[in-house]
């Protein structure tokens, strides 16, 4: 069994925790929108629907999703393809698309700027911005980067230099409210993103606290 | 009415029944909230749990939101945009727009069709709303009276604003509408689909109503006399 010492405090090498900044409702007219913050890397999302679709897109038991990524450049390439698809096949599971059938849920992710964890942050950003549009989820899905150094150190959201010295491995893990044990990476990461996705959930619940105590 | 509100759910939070005092009785579930084959609710939205224990009880979460899902009975605000033989299209602000029969208004025959127009404002209320079907709407009652819905035909304009706002503007709890009319009188209508209708003496008053009802969304009820007061005195001053 691999045993990893995970190093949630060397400072240098992550992006600061004190900075998550979680915004909701931020764009007028899209049905939901958010934005994620962790350190200098910030992502927009927003979500359209459950609108109308198309005859060509339309499924009928279950929603259309749809997932656009916009660099910051503008231009359109693979790795922007792939982050689509990490996306919407994170929502496909989370959204509970029978229950809107025949409509489309259309979801926009801009890039704002990256210092690494961009996937993490888009996933977050997307999260909040399906709560703000009030889609009916499964569950919350947050998500947190992890790198492992050479001597085996992993490093919970890592900056962009880090990724850039670390040899071996950078991945994504993704751990939601409901189904935690779901999860067989291994053993360390869903300790890792336990560890990093707490303060998602608590500052959502802080927000509508807020909304809701008036 | 007791309404409680508990407390907030996220997305996935299973909702504990002995922990709100719901014994054997089978709670109702309203929006935001699923209920598997074991019993067990859980939460589909995020949003402050409520609890009515009037007449039966009656689980919901009360989220914010700006797309309209259609629900049967909602008093709803739309526009027309298009007419076929028979019916005519309205669009109501969800994922497919309603149909209104040009019979369903009152005193309408096949030889006395209504006097609609394509963007035409109409008041009615859901007959016929579920996921798999396009939602019918009528504009009279069961006794085939008015009742005050049809053809908004006298000017004014319309706003939209969130669901929960349109919600809380129709709710006993929250003064606004009749706080503002002590001093501007002014004809509104409120549709669920979050649609406002508003119609002041002169366009400069309408203006003014739109602008206070956009911004005393987040006004919390027991505040709500002191800022509609406050924003009206500063308006005497300018004038």
């Amino acid at each position: 069994m691999l045993i990893i010492t995970v190093n949630l405090l060397v400072e240098k090498h992550m992006l600061s925790m004190d900075n998550i900044g979680l915004e909701t409702s931020i764009l007028k007219q899209a049905d939901g929108s958010g934005k994620f913050t962790l350190g200098l890397t910030s992502v927009l999302a927003s979500v359209d629907g459950p609108a109308q679709v198309g005859l060509q897109k339309e499924i009928i038991d279950r929603a259309f999703i749809e997932v656009h990524y916009e660099s910051k450049s503008g231009q359109s390439s693979c790795s922007s393809r792939t982050m689509e698809y990490f996306v919407a096949q994170l929502c496909q599971q989370s959204i509970v698309t029978s229950m809107h059938p025949r409509t489309s849920i259309l979801i926009n992710i801009t890039e704002l700027h990256n210092d690494g964890c961009l996937s993490a942050c888009a996933v977050n950003a997307t999260t909040l911005s399906l709560l703000d549009a009030g889609i009916p989820l499964r569950y919350i899905v947050s998500a947190a980067s992890c790198c492992i150094s050479d001597e085996g150190t992993i490093y919970v959201n890592p900056s962009k230099e880090t990724i850039k010295t670390s040899a071996s491995y950078y991945a994504k893990a993704i751990i939601n409210s409901c189904a935690v044990n779901e999860l067989k990476y291994f053993g360390a990461y869903v300790k890792v993103a336990a560890v990093s996705c707490f303060p998602v959930d608590r500052v959502l619940h802080y927000r509508i606290l807020l909304r809701h105590s008036m | 009415m007791p309404i409680n509100s508990i407390s907030v759910k996220l997305p996935g939070d299973v909702i504990d029944k002995e922990q709100l005092g719901i014994k054997g009785k089978k709670p109702l579930t309203g929006p935001g909230l699923s209920e598997d084959d074991g019993g067990i609710i859980q939460a589909c939205k995020a949003g402050c749990l409520k609890l009515r224990t009037e007449g039966g009880c009656t689980l919901w979460i009360d989220n914010q939101q700006k797309r309209y899902v259609a629900t049967k009975g909602d008093a709803v605000i739309g526009v027309v945009t298009s007419r076929q033989t028979d019916t005519f299209i309205v669009d109501i602000g969800t994922s497919s727009p309603a149909s209104l029969s040009y019979l369903s208004f009152e005193n309408a025959t096949k030889k006395n069709r209504p006097d609609v127009k394509v963007g035409d404002i109409v008041y009615g209320k859901l007959l016929v709303a579920n996921k798999h079907m396009e939602p019918e709407m009528v504009c009279i009652d069961s006794t085939g009276k008015a009742k005050g819905m049809g053809v908004i035909r006298t000017g004014g304009t319309l706003v939209y604003v969130s669901l929960q706002w349109a919600r809380r503007l129709l709710s006993k709890e929250c003064a606004f509408l009749s706080l503002l009319g002590d001093k501007l009188p002014y004809e509104v209508t409120v549709g669920l689909n979050g649609r406002v209708w508003v119609k002041g003496r002169s366009v400069e008053e309408t203006v003014i109503i739109i602008n206070l009802l956009k911004n005393s969304e987040t006004i919390p009820d027991s505040m709500m006399s002191k800022y509609v007061n406050r924003a009206l005195n500063k308006l005497v001053g300018v004038k």
